[in-house]
């Protein structure tokens, strides 16, 4: 279970963008994080998912206090048990669609095989099959960001956060997104979606406004 | 291995920068071989005619008769740690041909120890009033085949066939040859290197401990051979120093080339930092990719210059010295890839994912 305590963050000394923020994640259930421009909602995945260190409080998976951990297991943790699906998807525009969702076997204990097997799974799940020798520029913006999901997905993590996953889709891949997302929280994983989107927000279990 | 294979597609993935890498390291490469390179063959060969000319040779005379240069001296000098060879030459006897006794005389020496490879022979072997002529005693002999027979004043010799000695024994070609020596006039070393030559000459001077000192005088290449020092040290030093030069503008400008491309790729470093990649993967990753290149470049830049080289001059460097190169160039690309690896693994990848 991943828990905020107390968590105060700022990019600017004296400027705090999260103040004393508490929470806890209900694992199994989907969150959005909401609230206007500027608020932080991106910081805060980026808190959760070890990128980003508090200033003070602490962000703890169980009883760990994350952010005490070395920079190896921080990043140990983001490879194995985190998912992080950005909002411009962040796909390399050098490698081809399969090689992009496979990326993160470099840094877990997936063989290439094992993981391609996996990618291929998502692919056809997400209806991106086609596009596996593909570049990111020979593809659409619903399909990258499917794409996303598919690499988000490939070490099957227990925790996912996605930083407005549909704020470039049309309404049918948007609800495709979320609705995965809603199928991936009920496997017990923790999602946390960063999201201004009210239809996002309705269909979520618990809602954050920050 | 995933992350070699990584760097490997990556370095495919990047074709510009891994081009220009491999473009440097190539020149590195073949600026080195085609001048220092070309230096060190110049300096062996400078250093061979020196050391043709006996930079290594000891000659231990006796001016008097009386310096007690003896066969057992010439056993022990060649047990000295760093000699090579050594002869003993006795007193010169006068050698008339046996048909004109009163024609040009050459001189005959007995010799004393194993025959150098310096002295080539032909024929049969020396022995008691049996000798080997030397070409040009041959000729003032008036010997048109090296065999005959003389006259010395203590009885005749027979010719029984010839030889030639090359540097530091070429003198000989003057004389003929005979054995045994008893009684000797001069003792003639090789020592294995031109540094052991003034250790030698001392150690051969204890061997001797000659009764009267002044009956000795000691020949020795000492000068020469601080010639030679001197020669390879210079040349040495200008190769080391161009060498130098040589691989800081590759470092400085592999590291330039790294950076620009490093600098480009920040987003690529930031997803890869939130999708688990720890800082020293990034740093692997960089280095491993600049050294795949610079490995593709060393190859072809040493092969070409080696090649260009020995059709052009005919005297390429040595193999071992243009694999060492490579290797050097290499060590140099990666070491001017790890300041930007490290840039890019502790850059905050906050800031280059995050979307305004």
């Amino acid at each position: 279970m991943i828990t905020l305590d107390s968590v105060w963050f700022g990019y600017r000394r004296d400027e705090p963008i999260i103040s004393d923020l508490t929470w806890r994640f209900t694992p199994g259930a989907m969150t959005a994080v909401t609230g206007p421009s500027g608020r932080g909602k991106s910081t805060l995945l980026y808190l959760i998912g070890l990128l980003l260190t508090p200033w003070s409080g602490a962000v703890r998976a169980g009883d760990v206090d994350l952010g005490g951990l070395s920079d190896g297991r921080k990043s140990r943790f983001r490879a194995t048990r985190v998912g992080f699906v950005f909002q411009d998807a962040a796909l390399d525009p050098t490698r081809t669609v399969l090689d992009n969702i496979v990326e993160s076997h470099l840094y877990n204990d997936i063989p290439r095989g094992e993981a391609v097997r996996r990618a291929r799974e998502l692919m056809e799940r997400f209806e991106v099959a086609l596009r596996a020798d593909h570049k990111p520029g020979e593809v659409s913006g619903g399909q990258a960001q499917r794409i996303a999901l598919c690499r988000a997905l490939l070490a099957r993590p227990d925790l996912i956060l996605a930083d407005e996953p549909t704020g470039n889709l049309d309404v049918r891949t948007s609800q495709l997104v979320v609705d995965t997302l809603a199928e991936l929280a009920g496997e017990q994983r923790t999602v946390i979606i960063a999201t201004h989107d009210p239809d996002i927000v309705g269909v979520c279990d618990e809602v954050l406004e920050l | 291995m995933k992350l070699v294979l990584e760097a490997l597609r990556s370095a495919v993935a990047q074709p510009v920068s891994s081009a220009v890498t491999a473009l440097i390291v190539a020149g590195v490469c073949a600026v080195i071989l085609s001048t220092t390179g070309q230096t060190v063959q110049a300096e062996r060969q400078v250093l061979a005619r020196i050391d043709e000319a006996g930079t290594r040779s000891i000659v231990i005379s006796d001016t008097n008769g009386a310096a007690g240069l003896t066969t057992e001296a010439v056993d022990r000098i060649a047990r000295i740690a760093g000699v090579e060879w050594v002869i003993g030459l006795g007193p010169a006897t006068d050698v008339r041909p046996a048909g004109n006794p009163g024609g040009d005389p050459a001189a005959m020496r007995p010799i004393y120890g194993d025959l150098p490879p310096q002295i080539h022979t032909n024929g049969a072997a020396m022995g008691p009033g049996r000798a080997l002529v030397g070409p040009e005693a041959a000729q003032t002999l008036g010997l048109e085949l090296p065999f005959g027979g003389g006259v010395t004043n203590q009885g005749d010799v027979a010719i029984v066939g010839s030889f030639t000695a090359d540097d530091p024994l070429a003198f000989l070609n003057r004389s003929l040859l005979t054995a045994p020596a008893t009684q000797l006039r001069s003792i003639h070393i090789l020592v294995e290197r031109p540094s052991l030559v003034g250790k030698v000459a001392d150690a051969a001077l204890m061997v001797l401990a000659p009764a009267d000192p002044t009956a000795v005088a000691i020949e020795t290449s000492e000068a020469l051979a601080q010639v030679r020092a001197a020669v390879q040290g210079e040349l040495g030093r200008f190769g080391r120093n161009l060498i130098t030069a040589v691989l800081a503008a590759g470092l400085v400008l592999t590291g330039l080339n790294v950076y620009g491309a490093v600098s480009g790729r920040r987003r690529d470093f930031g997803r890869r930092r939130a999708l688990g990649a720890s800082r020293p993967a990034i740093i692997t990753l960089v280095c491993l990719q600049t050294s795949l290149s610079a490995i593709l470049g060393a190859g072809i830049g040493s092969t070409g210059a080696w090649l260009a080289l020995y059709r052009i001059t005919g005297l390429p460097p040595e193999p071992r010295f243009g694999l060492a190169i490579a290797v050097l160039a290499v060590l140099t690309a990666v070491a001017a890839a790890l300041p930007p690896a490290v840039v890019a693994a502790f850059r905050d990848p906050v800031r280059v994912l995050r979307v305004p």
